[in-house]
This record gives C-alpha cells, structure tokens and sequence, in this order.
C-alpha cells in the first residue's frame, strides 16, 4: 500500500514539475527577441495551458506552418525513442563490458588499454566523433562497395525517399551519443565504483559464508544505482540528441527543438517540453515502480 | 602514493592554469588579425585558419572562452547548490519546526527538480536564445567585455545554474540523510551552533568530495557546451571572438586541402582538454587523506 | 576519388564487411530502383509550400516547381506566358486582357484552372487579414474581371486593371496562382494553421508528392513524352555545407544548389558534377544607420568606403563576381556604367590612407595616442557595432575581412551575428544598429525606391534626402523605358556620391549539378524557371 502512495505522490509532484518546466520555458521565449518564421506572435501562457490541458499543442509557428503540433511530435517521436534507447542499450552494455573486462582482468596490460581507450573515445565531444563517423561510414561504403551497388540509405546522412525511416543515420547518431562526451567512461567509472563498493560490502561476506556467489546479492542491490544512472544518461542523452541530430539529420523531437528555437516556433517548442518532461516523468515513475518489486528496502521503508 | 597523485595533479593544473594566464594576458584585439598569416613558419608554428589568422595564437586567446567562464560556471553551481541544498535539506529537530520553514523547504526542493525534468543542453539553449542579444547591448555598453568572450561566461552562468540544482539535490539528500544521524544530535547536544554543525561537520567533512567532483563536472560541462554550441554556428561565442568550437568548424576540413596540422589541432586541443579534466577528477578521488597512507 | 582519398580511406575499409550486412538489412539497393528521383539539396527547410507567404529562397524554389504564374521568362528574361496563352495590353497601359492556358490543378479530380482562380488568387493577397508576404506584388491591381461571355464553362479570359499606367505589366504578373476551390469563400488566407502550407496543390510541371522531416517528395505532374525528363524530384534539406560537399562525391545527389567559394575548388575537381555559375539580382552592401551621430557626416562614410578594398576582398573570400558602385546588379539594364568606385579611383593604399585621414580631419575626428589608434571626435570614439544575419555565416570570411579592414582603418567595429529572425526584429524592424553587413535579391523586376525613400518600405537605415525622394518620385510616374533608364542612372550616381550604404558586390553563384543531366539552365531568381530542358543522359 505506502509503494502505491508513494507512486501516486511522485506523480503529483512530477506533473507540478513538468508545469513549471514549461512556465519555465514559456518565459525564456517570451524575452527572447526574433519574429517567428510564420509571422506569428507567441500565445499568450493562459490560452496555451487551457489548450494544451485540452489536449491541443496548436499550430506550428515556424517550422512547418501548415502543421499541428502535436502531429509533428507524433511523428518524430518513434525516431527519438529509437535513437535514445539504441544510445542507452549501447552505453549500459559497452560499459558492463568494459567494467566486467576491469574486474577480470586487473592490473594487466589489456584493461590498461582498454581504459585508455575509452578515455580517449569519451574525451571527444559528440560532435567531433560524429563528424568522423560520417567521414569514416561514408568512405569505407564507397571504397568496399562501389556507387551502383551501394545501399539506399548511402551516402549518410542522405535519405533516399520520404518514407524512409533513416534506421543506418539513427543508430549511428545513438552510437556517437552512447560514447562521446564522456557518456561511456562516466557510465562505466559509476558502475565500477557501484560494484566495488558492493563487493566489500558485509552482505557478500555474509552470502559468501553461506555458500552463495556474490552476485545473488550484487545482482539486485546494483539495481537502484543502474537505475539512477539511466535515468542522468537519459537526461544528458537528450540535450545531446538536439546536437547529434542536427549533424545525422535524423528529423527527431531533438533536431525540432533545435530548428523551433532558431525559427521562433512557439508552439513547437512549447509542445516539445511538455513531451520531454511527461516522458521523463513516466521515466522515472517506472524506474521507481521497477525498484519497488526490485528492492525489499523500497517495499517496506520501515523494516531498512 | 599520495605524493606522486599530488604531483601528477599539480603538474596539470599548473598546465591549464599556465595556458590561461597566457591567453588572458595576451595583448588581443578582436577583428584585427584576419589576413596576417600566409604559411607556417616558426613566428607562426601551427599555420593559419582560413581567414589567414595565427592558429597558435587564436588557440591560446580562445582559453579566454572557457577557463574562466568554466570556473565561474563551477564556483556558481557548488555555491548555489550548497546554500539551497543545506537550506531545504537540514531538518530541525522535532520540537522546533515551523510550517513556515517546512513550506520553504518545499518550495526550495520543487526549485530544484524542475530544471531536472528538461535536458540541460536544451535549457541551455533557450537561456541562450533569450538572452543573445541583451549580451549584445550589454558589450555595446562595455566594449572591453568582447575581448574576454563575454557570451562565454553567459553560457558558464547558466550551466552553473542548471547545474546549480543537481548540486543542490545532492547536497539536499546528503545532508538530510546526516540530519538523522548521531554525530549530529550529539554536536546539537554539546550546544555547537547551527552554523558550525552544518557547515563544518555536514557540509565540509560530509560533502567535500561530493563539492570537488560537482566543481570539476560543472567546469567540464561548461567547456563542453560551450564548444558544441560554437560548433553548431548558431549561439555562444561568435566570431572574430575565437573559442574553442569556433576554430574546429573553421579548421576540420582543411585536411582535404592538405593542412593536416592545421585541421588536426583544434581536435587534439578539444579532446585533450577533456582528457586533462577527466584525469585532474580521478586524481582528485584517488587523493587519499593525509595520514591514511595504505589505506 | 583521387589517390590521396583513398589512402587517407585506406582504413575504414574495414568498416566494409560490417557495412555490406548493413546494407542487406535495410533496404533494396539504389540500382534497383526503376526510377531514380532527381535530388538536390538545400540549406533549410521551407516554413511553408503557400506561394502566398514565401520569405525564404528555399521557397521560391520550391514553389517554381509546383505552381504557375500568368507569366514567366525566356531565358532571355523576357516575360513570356506561363498561364496566359494570348494577351493585349491595352494602349495606355492601365489594363490587360488575358486568355489562359487549358490547364489543370493537380489531383484526381482535374479540376481546370480558370478566371476565378486567378480573381480569387488577387483578391487573397490584397485582403490585409492574409497579412500575405506577396500583397505588393498585387498592390497595382485595381479591379479584376473575368471577361467571358454568360455560360462558358470553365471561363479562362480575365481582365485586370490597374491603378496607374505600368509600361510592360507582364513582367509583374508573375506572382502565383491558387486553386480557389481549395480555399473557402470570402475569407482571408491563413498564416499559418492550413494545411495548404504543407501539402499545396497546384498547377505547376510538379505535384507534391510526400513530405516527411526533412525532404519532400515531388513528381510528375503529366505523363511526361520524354522518357528522360525529370519524373521525380526530391528535395532534401541539410545544414551542413561541408557534407552536401562531401555527399556529391557519391552519386546519390545531382544538386547543389549553392556552392560556397571556398569548396569551389574541391567540386572543380569532382568528375561527376559540373558547376553551373548563375548571376543572381543580387548584390551586396552595408547598410549604414543614418541616425548615428558619426554616419550622419557624409566624409564618415566616404572614409568608411574608402577603407574599404572591395575588389580584394570578394576575390580572396568570394570568388567571381563585381564589385558594383550602386544599388543595382550590374546585369540590370539600370546600372550606370560611368560611375567609378571610390576606393580606386585612381589611388594606391597609402594615398588612400591619406585621402581617409583628410576626411577624417575634414569631418572634425582625429587618432587616438594610444592602441590601435582609433579615430575620435570630443573624446567618443567611433565604435560601430556591425549586426550581421547568421544566414551571412557561410560567408562570414568576407565580414570578418570587411571587419578587419575598417578597424585597420581606424573605426573600432564590433561585430555581432544575430539569429536570422533576431536580425529580422532588431535591425529591421527596431532599427537598432550602426552597421550591418547585407543583401538584396531581386526578381527581374528590380525597384530601388522602398530601400531609399524616406517613406520606402524597406528604408530601415533611416536615410533621408529630398533629391533622393524626388528621383525616385519621378522614377515612378515615368512611361517612357528611356527616360526611366535616364531617371535610373541619376538615382544610380545620386545613391554612389551620397552612400546610404556602402555598396558591396554582386557575385556570380555557383550550383554543383551532376553530370547525369544535360541541357541544364538556372534561372537566376527561381533557380527551376527551366527544367523542362533538363534531362538525363
């Protein structure tokens, strides 16, 4: 029973959050000077709430004056999810990798490598990485391939038709945002500090005295800090999102956000806060919810 | 142990702070350079960028766009997210709460979550947005501000902001975790003053690693988002004003013009800067205390 | 590919056999494909596909393809029909009678174009509730009739009249026509929030096809008789001038429409694409705020275009082009020939620099002791703040040199780049500026007066001159195209002796189309005014 009021109270707070986010956001437009590239004058708060509590984002005002905004957002919504969650798939999994490589095989000539390189590769910025990636993918299809028996979706980030959904631009973008910027090493530092601290813990001694692995009880207590630190990558994969999908072209909520800032598109912008910040909230409400079932100290507050 | 770390971490922060000094204290006036430099040479080393301007020179004048305004970025976040993170994390003991301070505890907590929900490059970017051209008025008023690439340190206060609220929920977290526990209510016992409690027994013993690791995270970020946002040509540091983003969109593709050098710096520069703050951090939570050799 | 590239490609042919199972995965190979689309790239995404709100050239282009005016241009920019199959012009040039072309709008149901069309598409844009970015290129009709006898079916001849004598209507009939059964009767068009802006529909060699982020699909709008036409179109959009070079290497895309000069010499080397140079009606200029204390004196800003050296630096960071001496393109039938640029007439640099201390003094300013030595007057020194578009930004090597120029000269300028629509607001509208670097992009049909007169809509610079006024006033009642050219060459002078702005250049554009293609013209102002002579090989 306390984990459903808990849930129900987190999501009370989160939709006040989201409001304020988007109070927030209405503010820094409504100072910033620029016309909108349809001529249109932004909403006024009052009427863009009532609307939008009714479900109604409006108009675009710049990007695509002829749309609704919740359309666009509907549409670029999948490719977002897509490269988000590939970014996030890649991280997690690269940096179990590499942490489970550190543990295996510490203090040798192999994981000193393979730390330097993820320093190296997590150093650069996702813009620089992703410029290589395009110059790297595109000359190595020319070189192998050929112009006639190339792919459609060659050269990147070119798109052959408007059906097209771009799943090569997108999993690359994922890819660069997966590891630049420092995303892979942070990942794989915390997951290493996390799992370090576990080991020593008195609860592996206890479990290792009664002839348990000590990952019947890592296993589970790593749950809480894996979720944590989705729930920062899906933060800063996002703010990345708006930079590597202006490079890939990828035409997602982030290379929107991006256009509709520079355009003055109101409503779009508006529209994509919202979005964001529901879909955060709901993030983290089914993170707790999974760290409920997960974590005995969240079922029951009172017994840790 | 402890010496070599120190070593090693002052050997890199005298290099940053070197290469600062430098590039604020050389003589620098922007939009006089353009057509200066044809070929390299050894009064220039490094070339020039398209524009015909000394690379070496405007790498150095471009740590002007992010040493400072990084160490602002950090200095405003630690400090604003300690002050709002002790204020609504400490919780009296029973007996002394107020509705009116729970109230304000409330409303501090809500402060801090909301920039949580948005991404912070995005809010970022519309802090930009709305105040690009203000920052122009302003360095109209201030003519001298150009010269120190004053969007820059825009761009360090609002990521010391954003960022401001991350420190605060930690802050918040750690020092209402503290508040439950007995060193605390024995210090309250002893008649220590709040003030000393909080801040030397909480703040500075509990939470000092927590401040170093936010310092350098912050400062990286502010590096990070200023570069991309240059990178991407739209708001930040503009041009004759050089930064960091700035000459790599200038210079990345020189290489097919056969300026290797030329193109490959701006690179290295980028990601070795991150390199150096990525290592002067681990360095930082290798240090181990004094008298705990061999811990 | 040359052999340095694939060397410096050597190592990512590893990537190869990862790529190949890629390939499979995802999709048919382009060989495949039965026809292949003609695709080019552009820098941004059109806002909107509705001939009536076009601001951005991308538009323009776009809407060349997908609908008609009454009239077009040869490739002698000679207006010709493109709707209007005959004409007679009445003799005092207030009235023309069309007779229009057995067209079609697009779409299953084939409806004709007709007179309403035409009436409905003129009374839309004078209707002050569209708040249409075309209004003014309807702004001289009067009263449009359809002029057919009672009962014909659909009716094709309109009569339009004008509100003054226009010698030559045809060159400004040229703005396009809507479909009036798609709009609802008698009320104004919509800004923003029809669905027209997306999905127009109009009668044009194109139909809009599909649209998703960031490309629009066109295609054929008959069956087309030549085989090797183009059938389809595919407009793609992408920011980044490096990768559309880049991408050409390829083969995917036969088109770029705006080659900057410093990738010129990379696409001259690339076999596979040919550049096409088109002049453009446009030319380059800096406006000067004539409300600044220091730009007011007329011998501040012969100095300042004194300082100045044009030629040099459009050909070190432009490439081809002119360097003009007045607010017309020096393909303009107006541009006046005789008048020579300030800066050479005659002088070497350090002469210059004398004849720029002279003025100087001559306007009361003399040099700082210390710095840079930057010209003051009563002790405030000349510091202009120069506001450029970010649109400018792939040009920005000819700003920062025109930058460097005036503070080696002795004016400190600060330069700031504004987001495009910052710029519209702050420079245009607020007029709050001292400089600002520039350009203007005519159709054929090119009319100084709103740049100049003090009432003109376009004068943002705030300049005033009552001789300006006065020549342009007479510009406008002229109805002899001699006495116009005559009119035009005085406001020409006028405009180079006075310098509202510093006049720039105008430069010869270059497009990258593929080799693919053959019979290729570009139409300088709507770029695919001629794509019926484009064909593959």
């Amino acid at each position: 029973m306390s984990a459903v009021v808990r849930l129900v109270g987190a999501a009370v707070w989160l939709f006040m959050v989201a409001a304020a986010a988007c109070v927030f956001v209405y503010f820094a437009l409504s100072i910033a000077p620029g016309n909108s590239d349809c001529g249109s004058s932004p909403p006024a708060l009052s009427d863009w709430i009532s609307a939008a509590a009714q479900g109604d984002l409006g108009f675009s005002d710049g990007i695509d004056c002829g749309d609704r905004v919740a359309a666009m957002l509907y549409r670029r919504a999948p490719k977002t999810v897509v490269l988000l969650g590939w970014a996030l798939a890649v991280v997690m999994t690269l940096s179990t990798l590499l942490v489970w490589s550190w543990r295996a095989y510490r203090g040798t000539w192999s994981t000193r490598i393979s730390r330097s390189a993820a320093y190296l590769f997590s150093a650069a910025p996702v813009f620089i990485l992703a410029h290589w990636l395009i110059e790297a993918v595109n000359t190595g299809v020319y070189v192998t391939l050929g112009e006639l028996s190339a792919p459609s979706w060659f050269p990147l980030p070119v798109i052959s038709s408007p059906t097209e959904f771009g799943w090569v631009r997108l999993l690359c973008a994922g890819t660069v945002l997966a590891v630049g910027s420092g995303a892979m090493i942070r990942t794989a530092r915390t997951l290493e500090a996390e799992t370090d601290r576990l080991m020593k813990s008195e609860a592996v001694l206890f479990a290792r005295g009664h002839g348990f692995g000590p990952w019947k009880v890592v296993g589970p207590a790593l749950v809480g800090p894996v979720l944590a630190l989705l729930r920062s990558r899906v933060l800063s994969f996002f703010g990345g999102a708006v930079i590597v999908e202006r490079i890939f072209v990828t035409g997602g909520i982030g290379q929107l956000t991006w256009d509709a800032a520079r355009s003055r598109d109101w409503h779009a912008l508006l529209g994509a806060t919202l979005v964001w910040s529901a879909a955060y909230a709901v993030f983290v409400l089914v993170s707790e919810g999974v760290l409920a079932l997960v974590d005995p100290r969240f079922r029951r507050p009172e017994a840790s | 142990m402890r010496r070599r770390v120190l070593i090693e971490l002052s050997g890199w922060v005298t290099l940053l702070v070197v290469v600062t000094l430098i590039g604020l204290l050389a003589p620098y006036e922007p939009g006089f350079d353009a057509n200066t430099v044809d070929e390299i040479s050894w009064t220039h080393p490094l070339g020039a960028d398209p524009a015909g301007r000394d690379l070496l020179f405007r790498l150095l004048i471009a740590t002007r766009a992010f040493l400072l305004p990084g160490i602002l970025g950090a200095v405003l976040a630690v400090s604003f997210g300690v002050l709002v993170g002790a204020l609504s994390g400490y919780v009296p003991p029973e007996t002394k709460r107020s509705r009116w301070a729970d109230a304000m505890r409330w409303g501090l907590s809500f402060l801090l979550a909301v920039p949580g929900t948005l991404p912070r490059f995005t809010s970022i970017l519309f802090l930009l947005v709305a105040t690009s051209v203000w920052a122009g008025d302003i360095m109209d008023t201030f003519p001298w501000l150009e010269a120190y690439a004053f969007e820059a340190y825009l761009i360090g206060a609002a990521t010391g902001l954003l960022y401001g609220a991350e420190v605060g929920n930690e802050i918040r977290s750690r020092v209402r975790q503290a508040c439950t526990e007995e060193f605390v209510e024995s210090a309250r016992a002893d008649g220590l003053p709040l003030s000393r409690v909080l801040g030397y027994h909480i703040l500075y013993l509990q939470c000092r690693p927590l401040i170093y690791r936010f310092l350098l995270e912050v400062f990286a970020a502010v590096v990070l988002v200023e570069s991309s946002l240059s990178y991407l040509q739209g708001f930040g540091v503009q041009e004759p004003q050089p930064s960091l983003g700035n000459i790599l969109i200038m210079t990345k593709d020189r290489w097919r013009h056969g300026e290797w050098l030329t193109a490959v710096v701006p690179t290295v520069c980028i990601i070795g800067t991150f390199i150096i703050l990525t290592r002067i951090g681990d360095l930082l939570s290798r240090l181990p205390r004094k008298g705990t050799e061999g811990f | 590919m040359n052999r340095r590239d694939r060397f410096t490609a050597g190592w990512a042919t590893r990537f190869g056999g990862l790529l190949v199972a890629a390939s499979v995965l995802t999709g048919p190979v382009a060989a495949a494909q039965d026809v292949v689309p003609f695709t080019y790239v552009e820098d941004n995404e059109p806002s909107s596909l509705h001939p009536s709100y076009v601001r951005k050239m991308v538009e323009v282009r776009m809407n060349e393809l997908i609908f008609e005016g009454l009239f077009t241009t040869d490739q002698y920019l000679k207006p010709v029909g493109e709707l209007a199959k005959q004409w007679t012009v009445r003799r005092d040039n207030k009235a023309i009678d069309i007779e229009l072309y057995e067209r079609y709008w697009h779409g299953p149901e084939r409806r004709p174009v007709t007179a309403d069309d035409v009436l409905f598409t003129i009374q839309a844009l004078q209707d002050e509730r569209s708040q249409s970015t075309k209004a003014r290129a309807v702004s001289f009709i009067r009263r449009a009739a359809a002029t057919c006898a009672a009962g014909t079916d659909p009716c094709r001849n309109v009569r339009l009249e004008f509100t003054r004598p226009i010698p030559e209507p045809e060159r400004f009939l040229v703005f396009k026509i809507l479909p009036a059964h798609k709009f609802p009767v008698g009320k104004p068009l919509k800004m923003r929030g029809d669905p027209f802006h997306r999905q127009p529909i109009g009668s044009g060699p194109f139909k809009f096809l599909r649209r998703s982020e960031n490309i629009i699909g066109l295609e054929r709008a008959t069956e087309a008789e030549d085989a090797n036409l183009l059938s389809r179109v595919n407009a793609q959009f992408m920011p980044d001038k490096e990768l559309q070079v880049r991408i050409l290497n390829f083969g995917n895309i036969h088109s770029v429409i705006r080659i900057l000069p410093k990738d010129r010499a990379v696409v001259e080397k690339n076999q596979k694409v040919s550049l096409k140079p088109y002049s453009t009606f446009s030319w380059w200029y800096i406006g000067l705020n004539h409300r600044n204390p220091h730009l007011q004196d007329l011998n501040v800003r012969k100095a300042i275009a004194m300082a100045i050296d044009r030629t040099d630096i459009r050909k070190s960071t432009l490439g081809d082009g002119e360097t003009i001496t007045g607010p017309f393109s020096p393909r303009s039938p107006y541009y006046n020939k005789e008048v020579k640029p300030h800066e050479t007439s005659g002088l070497r640099k350090r002469a210059r620099a004398k004849k720029i201390e002279a003025l100087m003094r001559k306007a009361g300013y003399r040099r700082e002791r210390r710095g840079p030595r930057y010209f003051v007057k009563k002790k405030f020194r000349v510091n202009l703040t120069m506001k450029v578009s970010s649109d400018l930004r792939p040009y920005q090597l000819a700003v920062l040199n025109i930058q460097t120029a005036l503070q080696r000269a002795g004016f400190r300028v600060s330069l700031r780049w504004l987001e495009a629509s910052a710029y519209q607001q702050v420079v245009r509208e607020k007029k709050d500026f001292d400089m600002t670097v520039s350009q203007w992009t005519f159709s054929q049909n090119a009319d100084v007066r709103p740049l100049f007169h003090s009432e003109g809509r376009l004068n943002y610079i705030n300049y005033r001159l009552k001789e300006m006024d006065r020549r342009l006033d007479e510009a406008r009642s002229a109805q002899d195209p001699d006495v116009l050219l005559a009119i035009n060459a005085r406001i020409h002078e006028l405009a180079h002796d006075d310098l509202p702005y510093i006049f720039l250049w105008s430069l010869v554009d270059y497009s990258a189309v593929s080799r693919k293609l053959s019979g290729v013209r570009i139409h300088p102002y709507n770029y695919f005014a001629w794509t019926d002579s484009w064909r593959w090989r």
